[in-house]
């Protein structure tokens, strides 16, 4: 997500406030911010917390993957239990799996790392649902406008680098 | 009247006010933590809806994610309970901005109500006895040993955004204000993100009576039989009565008529509750409090009447459905905090391995633990409120002792035993006691 802002103050109190935005980011769920202010530009950015993974699920998981992972781009060995989590909400809100007429994800889809499996609309503000990793859809938990709570499941996926 | 509502509360306040719309066939949206998802009162509502994990900031305090949970939900109203947003104008402001009603007054007037040093200079203007102290808040030590000087020691030191006893200080003498300034300052911006700091004379054993009003959006305001709050430890309530065994009906009728005045001077709506200070026949306006009281009951049982469903329905817009002359003292009741907190006042988490609760007549008791439940380091330590109420304070006192003795709570520490000792005490049975009666009791 993006905010962009031309507003704030001068002279000492600015760097109060850059101070204040940058706890305020801290403790939201904004990740990226940018400022301008004449001849200054200042973008602060934090990684993404669009993606919760489910604890229970993910721990097997990643413990199995940390001592087994073979290197990027090798042929994957683990069954695809092993190479599970789930994605959560990050939001109350409404959750999208579309833009338009394009179908963000599906049962059996691969998505690439950095790319979009859908979003969660709170309060206007749409927090995205990203790949962390190249992954492989393999069940969707809600459809599409459906009412989600924090922390609700809303994928599972495989890993497919692991 | 509202159609569906979100509870933006936990526990036995959420509990309470999900049983009020059931009462008045309002559809209820309770709200919940990740800690929260099994509790007692989340089953109990119309809907359930989790906002956020265990950590108060990131849920019952996050309003981005209680508004959206309002709005998907479709709910024309909020109520905040008290304590997390109850009390937070920029809250009830954007309710409104979305087109949900908050159940408490105006944001303009938490806002103000919440400036106590504010409130404090605006109701003297008008002639309402305050305790004598500094115009507004003050700016740095110097100002404050000035004033003290002119008061006279012992002074208190309070936060303008204080409540709960924090950013509070005591000062008997000129050497000790400059530390007590600063310490009390550091602790407010710490605990309300505002080291605002005030001065007053401390009134030494003085006894903490609050009047409950009720007022409706044409500016006509009731006053309920008080509540004598006078028995606390560490400036937060431990066991409440109503009415006081220490006010006469002259005095009873001039606060009651004082708080009126004090809602009226701020277009208070719906429930509040005015705080004082007495000593002997003298009082002094303490503050407003914004919203519905842990103590409420207490008032419910003495005059037999609803005020969590008065609030929701004064909150919609209803007039006040009585008069002050229907407002009668049916009762005497008294209420005791059960909170799981060691001998030394200090919280101790952990899971109630069995839960008894005491019943019978003239019992209430507002409650959501259950057995198993857990008391959770995130949020306050308080299991219960046993309310009992009698004809008269004899026979409400005895029926507490009897509840206290059947309540049975294992698996973490209470201060059951701290009220047994207050039931007991000579001078509580005389009805003699004041705020400081915690410190001196043998």
């Amino acid at each position: 997500m993006r905010k962009k802002s031309a507003a704030g103050q001068t002279g000492p109190e600015e760097e109060l406030n850059l101070k204040k935005i940058m706890e305020v980011l801290g403790e939201t769920d904004v990740c990226e911010f940018e400022y301008s202010k004449g001849d200054m530009h200042i973008v602060l950015k934090k990684e993404p917390v669009a993606v919760i993974l489910g604890e229970e699920e993910n721990t097997s998981a990643t413990e199995n993957a940390g001592e087994t992972a073979p290197r990027a781009g090798t042929e994957n060995t683990l069954p695809p239990q092993l190479r599970a989590k789930i994605l959560k909400s990050p939001a109350v809100g409404t959750f999208h799996i579309s833009e338009g007429d394009m179908l963000l994800a599906a049962v059996g889809k691969k998505v690439k790392k950095g790319r979009k499996l859908g979003w969660v609309n709170s309060m206007g503000i749409m927090q995205e649902i990203m790949a962390d990793a190249d992954l492989k859809i393999a069940a969707i938990f809600c459809k599409d406008r459906e009412v989600v709570e924090w922390g609700q499941k809303l994928f599972e996926v495989e890993d497919e680098n692991v | 009247m509202f159609k569906k509502v979100l509870v933006a509360n936990r526990g036995e306040i959420a509990l309470r006010i999900i049983r009020a719309l059931r009462e008045m066939s309002v559809k209820s949206v309770a709200v919940c933590s990740e800690a929260d998802k099994n509790n007692f009162y989340c089953g109990l509502a119309d809907d359930c809806i989790c906002i956020g994990p265990a950590a108060a900031a990131s849920s019952y305090l996050n309003v981005s994610q209680i508004i959206s949970a309002a709005l998907v939900k479709k709910c024309d109203a909020v109520h905040p309970g008290y304590g997390f947003l109850a009390e937070n104008p920029h809250f009830a402001e954007i309710c409104a901005s979305y087109g949900m009603s908050f159940i408490g007054p105006s944001a303009e007037t938490i806002a103000l109500a919440g400036q106590k040093a504010e409130i404090i200079d605006l109701v003297k203007r008008k002639k309402i006895p305050v305790v004598p102290g500094s115009k507004g808040i003050v700016a740095n030590a110097a100002e404050a040993k000035k004033i003290a000087a002119a008061i006279k020691y012992p002074v208190i030191i309070k936060a303008t955004a204080g409540g709960g006893g924090k950013g509070m200080r005591i000062v008997r003498g000129e050497k000790d204000i400059e530390q007590a300034f600063e310490l009390a300052g550091a602790e407010a911006k710490n605990a309300f993100s505002n080291a605002g700091l005030y001065v007053e004379k401390y009134i030494e054993a003085p006894r903490h009576i609050e009047i409950q009003i009720a007022a409706d959006k044409k500016g006509r305001v009731l006053y309920f039989p008080e509540r004598d709050c006078s028995i606390q430890r560490n400036h937060q309530k431990v066991l409440e009565e109503g009415p006081s065994p220490q006010i006469n009906a002259k005095l009873r009728k001039k606060l009651g008529e004082t708080a009126c005045r004090v809602a009226k001077l701020i277009n208070y709506t719906t429930v509040g509750t005015v705080e004082f200070l007495v000593s002997k026949n003298d009082f002094y306006f303490m503050e407003m409090n914004a919203r519905i009281q842990v103590e409420h009951p207490v008032t419910e049982l003495v005059s037999d009447i609803d005020l969590v469903k008065m609030q929701i329905a004064l909150a919609a817009g209803q007039d006040l459905p009585l008069g002050q002359d229907d407002v009668k003292e049916i009762c005497h009741a008294v209420e005791c905090r059960i909170n799981s907190e060691d001998e030394n006042y200090m919280p101790s988490a952990g899971k109630i391995e069995k839960l008894i609760l005491p019943g019978g007549p003239g019992v209430r008791v507002d409650t959501a633990m259950t057995n198993g439940s857990e008391i959770s380091p995130f949020y306050d330590s308080m299991i219960a409120k046993i309310i009992t109420y009698g004809r008269d304070r004899a026979e409400s006192i005895e029926r507490m002792k009897r509840a206290l003795l059947e309540l049975k709570i294992e698996g973490v520490t209470t201060n059951i035993a701290l009220h047994q000792k207050i039931l007991q005490d000579e001078n509580f049975i005389k009805g003699c006691y004041t705020t400081d009666f915690i410190g001196n009791m043998k």
